[in-house]
């Protein structure tokens, strides 16, 4: 071995060794963060949603099983709240869905209009959600809000409603608010995929006689399935877990109309001052969540067996 | 693909009309609350409302920047709806504070985050599968579900009401998504020039910060953005670990003037423009890189 081989030998073997160092250097500080605020919280949540945990008297706290959670499912306010939860879900998601596929359609156009839409519709996402809150609030106001005023001048109402004391009216303004706020990311995603389908294959469904709809249904859907299904998983979660939004448009209410299952454990916690039924009610939750994403990936998968 | 190309002028039209529609429903709210920013507590509560403002002002902006109380609210007096709030003359500070967390939340992030997803997109090491998943998983927890050790942890360590408190807990909220993220962007890149880097006996260390990093600048840049713009409007960590103006963030104090039933409309439509304007700016300003940092995913 020349001179030259040892030292490409020595080198790549100082390398190696490096190479084992290096990586798990590189995530410690990550590790030791997601170990400190996330493992070591979800840890906790976990050990009291099995403890009689009062914030009234911490001191104690015996074991009691799944007690929380007997005591959360047995009680009439997790029941509507589940059910509120659940409908919110499916119904902002879905329109979130289409909203954001037609938008995107729309805003794909060779049109200047299309262009500058592109950019201003990504503003409702930037925002903080409470700012969006409170114009939401603001729109649907019964004494000044220019919802009612729409109505009123165009005669369909004599006097302001007051949406959001009204259990329908806030759960419909709530709704809305997020639909607004969550609109534009799934624009951005399925814009981004319109993008990448080759001209050709819209050009062959033309040449073959098809409309812009043939065009759509046959190559533009199939081919924007794997976005669709990212889009309704994170969408799904978003809104199984949307409390910014009750928090400063209606504070759960009127009566618990809006009380999402996300606002409903902060209020266990924080106005019942009991951690351990907060916690079994957010891993409950969880579970929601986990059972959504397993039902969308079993239909993804199914889908692709066909 | 586009529909428009195919269509007539009469189709052309119709989409462009579709484009206005999207525009108007996307600024709307916007649009509202800042004209009525600009308008007096009494054309504000008009039934109905004036469509086009009868007269505007800037004394509302006056009382946030200079504290001086607009004429129209010191001639209505005391009457129902005029009120000052003193949290309204804390907002400025409150945008400061987020603007230092969110700033080094997103420094932190790519300290953090750069050798995590290089090491994730580079090595096979034991665990280096699951460890994407679990970090992925971890975020699906409800938030309130970890409030309370949160603040303990906060509480313990002696870090209520501090900016540290928030940038922590900001970094560990967005860490996971981000290193996801960046991972799988590494992973697209040609790894010739490294590994001749490498033959050349250049360290690791070296080769990440020397090679990876500079052809890396567009997504760091989406990363850090993306960093920043979640920790500039989270909200409830932030209502939970402050008390103070000392570091309290912009959505906190919006928050608390927005739900003080006795304050001025005026004021909140104010406070709101002022909390939302200066990440209104950032997003569309760098909205390049934010929208290919979240469309490199589907672009796969």
């Amino acid at each position: 071995m020349s001179v030259a081989e040892q030292v490409t030998v020595m080198r790549a073997a100082r390398r190696e060794r490096r190479l084992d160092h290096f990586p798990y250097l590189a995530l410690l500080p990550l590790t030791l963060l997601l170990a400190a605020f996330t493992f070591f919280p979800v840890g906790y949540a976990g050990w009291s949603s099995l403890h009689e945990l009062l914030l009234s008297r911490p001191q104690s706290a015996p074991f009691i099983g799944l007690g929380n959670y007997a005591e959360v499912v047995a009680s009439s306010y997790f029941r509507s709240s589940l059910v509120t939860t659940l409908l919110f879900t499916v119904v902002t998601t879905a329109v979130t869905l289409v909203l954001g596929l037609a938008f995107a359609l729309l805003l794909n156009a060779p049109l200047r209009s299309a262009r500058v839409a592109q950019v201003l519709v990504l503003l409702p996402w930037a925002i903080p959600t409470v700012a969006a809150g409170i114009m939401w609030r603001w729109i649907f106001n019964g004494s000044y809000g220019p919802f009612n005023g729409l109505l009123y001048s165009a005669g369909l109402i004599r006097e302001y409603v007051p949406w959001l004391g009204e259990s329908l009216g806030a759960q419909l303004a709530v709704s809305v608010a997020h639909v607004w706020r969550s609109t534009p990311l799934p624009t951005l995603l399925f814009l981004a995929s319109l993008q990448l389908i080759p001209r050709e294959l819209v050009e062959a469904v033309r040449i073959d006689g098809g409309g812009a709809f043939q065009a759509l249904r046959n190559v533009a859907l199939p081919l924007l399935r794997p976005t669709i299904m990212i889009v309704a998983i994170y969408q799904t979660i978003v809104s199984l877990t949307t409390f910014d939004l009750v928090y400063v448009m209606t504070g759960g209410g009127p009566g618990d109309a809006t009380s999402l299952l996300s606002y409903f454990t902060y209020v266990e916690i924080f106005k019942g001052l009991n951690v351990g039924t907060g916690s079994a009610l957010a891993f409950l939750l969880g579970l929601v969540s986990l059972i959504f994403i397993g039902a969308y990936l079993y239909l993804l998968k199914s889908e692709s067996l066909e | 693909m586009t529909t428009a190309r195919f269509g007539s002028a009469f189709a052309q039209r119709l989409v462009a009309l579709g484009c206005v529609g999207v525009v108007l429903w996307t600024l709307a709210p916007i649009a509202w609350i800042s004209l009525a920013s600009l308008q007096t507590e009494r054309d504000i509560i008009q039934v109905p409302p004036y469509w086009v403002p009868r007269a505007m002002t800037l004394d509302n902006y006056g009382y946030i920047f200079t504290g001086r109380i607009p004429q129209a609210m010191v001639s209505a007096g005391a009457s129902s709806g005029s009120r000052i709030s003193q949290e309204a003359r804390r907002l400025l500070r409150a945008v400061g504070n987020s603007f230092i967390v969110a700033t080094l939340v997103g420094a932190g992030n790519l300290l953090v985050a750069v050798p995590a997803s290089y090491a994730l997109s580079r090595f096979h090491f034991r665990g280096s599968s699951w460890y994407e998943t679990l970090i992925i998983l971890s975020r699906l927890i409800p938030i309130p579900a970890i409030a309370i050790p949160y603040y303990l942890m906060v509480s313990k360590a002696n870090l209520v009401d501090t900016h540290l408190a928030l940038v922590l807990i900001h970094l560990a909220l967005t860490l996971p998504i981000v290193t996801w993220f960046l991972a799988g962007y590494f992973r697209d890149f040609p790894r010739s020039l490294e590994e001749a880097a490498a033959l050349d006996g250049c360290s690791t260390l070296r080769i990440m910060t020397r090679i990876l990093v500079p052809l890396a600048v567009p997504g760091l840049m989406a990363s850090a953005a993306l960093a920043f713009m979640t920790s500039y409007s989270e909200f409830f960590f932030a209502l939970l670990v402050t008390q103070t103006i000392r570091a309290q963030t912009a959505p906190v104090i919006l928050a608390a003037i927005g739900n003080n039933q006795d304050v001025s409309l005026a004021l909140i439509a104010v406070s709101t423009v002022i909390a939302i304007a200066p990440i209104a700016v950032i997003t569309l300003a760098f909205r390049h890189y934010i929208v290919r940092g979240y469309t490199i995913g589907v672009e796969k």
